[in-house]
């Protein structure tokens, strides 16, 4: 599947510390409307209007659910489901569609999706629906991530190590938090711009690996394991040692 | 509109088309309904300050305007595919 179109969506509001949602629904008001319902409720939403920019970003990056329309432009919902299905089969997907009849709910189940909502729905409803899938894959909401023994709670915005606390300014704390939820996967340059900084990256910038290295000498320095990676040419990667790719590491 | 030829094909086929204008009337209606009744839970599932309460009554304006332009459309096809059934009954009487 080739990715071209440019990336239209707006991103996760930084301070949400909930499960990871991205919304597809190319109706503006109503994607609006969808980020507020869901973040109101500690949802860490991003929102894709098309179906190109949710695979780069579900490719990109690691979400709980998938909730999504069916008439999108150009892909739609259900190719959209087909192709997730296939490549990320963890991961849940809610349906909401205005189309209500018996052979497009079955249709689109059938496609992969785990459920499907019919509009115009209940807020309380799609909250609902999605608790159960969450619930049902074990994804609870991430307040506290730990990786090895690195702790980040985000509702006390404290960040320890092996019992140590590591004292971080606010986008540092947000950078390693965007690393640490996806854990022992890359993350890349342009990733962390558009998540930290709300950006896009132009290819030029230093700003992330300045800030990888002021939280990496923060995370790493004085410990024997380094969980901070640099994947050289890519991006960067938290992980323990023993797991996700094979990387090198390199000086920013 | 009336139809100026009784050919049960370009009646079949105008009435097609008249459901499909339908359906898309209904598809927007539903997804304007999903906002306006959304931002009106959250608004009542919390607190707000005046000025947002004013911010969620203008947007739910807004949609309540969208939702009178789709239902407009969807009177319109009835009222056409109603008189393209009148037409069709006469046909069929006459034939």
């Amino acid at each position: 599947m080739e990715i071209d179109a440019p990336a239209l969506k707006e991103t996760a509001q930084p301070q949400a510390n909930g499960a990871k949602i991205l919304v597809v629904e190319d109706d503006v008001p109503l994607a609006h409307f969808l980020r507020r319902g869901l973040e109101a409720n500690n949802y860490c939403v991003t929102v894709a209007h098309e179906a190109e920019s949710a695979l780069a970003d579900i490719f990109a990056s690691c979400y709980d659910l998938l909730v999504t329309d069916l008439n999108l432009p150009r892909i739609d919902g259900v190719a959209l489901i087909r192709q997730v299905s296939a490549t990320v089969p963890k991961l849940p997907i809610l349906v909401l569609s205005a189309r209500a009849a018996i052979d497009d709910r079955i249709a689109t189940l059938d496609s992969g999706a785990d459920d499907y909502l019919v509009k115009p729905f209940s807020l309380q409803e799609l909250l609902a629906r999605t608790r159960a899938l969450l619930r049902r894959n074990g994804r609870s909401p991430r307040n506290i991530i730990q990786v090895d023994d690195l702790l980040l709670s985000r509702p006390e915005f404290r960040v320890e190590r092996a019992g140590k606390i590591i004292e971080l300014t606010a986008k540092e704390f947000d950078l390693l938090e965007c690393l640490m939820i996806n854990a022992h996967q890359v993350v890349s340059r342009a990733a962390i711009m558009e998540k930290v900084w709300r950006t896009t990256y132009d290819g030029t910038s230093n700003l992330v690996d300045v800030y990888v290295k002021y939280v990496r000498d923060k995370v790493d320095a004085g410990y024997s394991k380094k969980l901070v990676r640099t994947i050289r040419g890519v991006g960067y990667m938290l992980t323990d040692t023993g797991r996700g790719l094979s990387y090198a590491d390199d000086v920013a | 509109m009336p139809m100026t030829s009784h050919d049960p094909e370009l009646m079949l086929h105008a009435l097609k088309q008249k459901a499909e204008e339908a359906r898309a009337a209904l598809h927007h209606s539903a997804q304007r309904l999903t906002v306006l009744k959304g931002i009106l839970e959250l608004a009542v599932s919390k607190n707000g300050t005046i000025e947002e309460l004013r911010l969620v009554s203008e947007t739910a304006l807004e949609e309540a305007t969208r939702l009178s332009t789709y239902f407009d459309e969807l009177r319109g096809t009835v009222r056409s595919c109603v008189s393209l059934l009148d037409q069709v009954e006469c046909t069929a009487g006459g034939a």
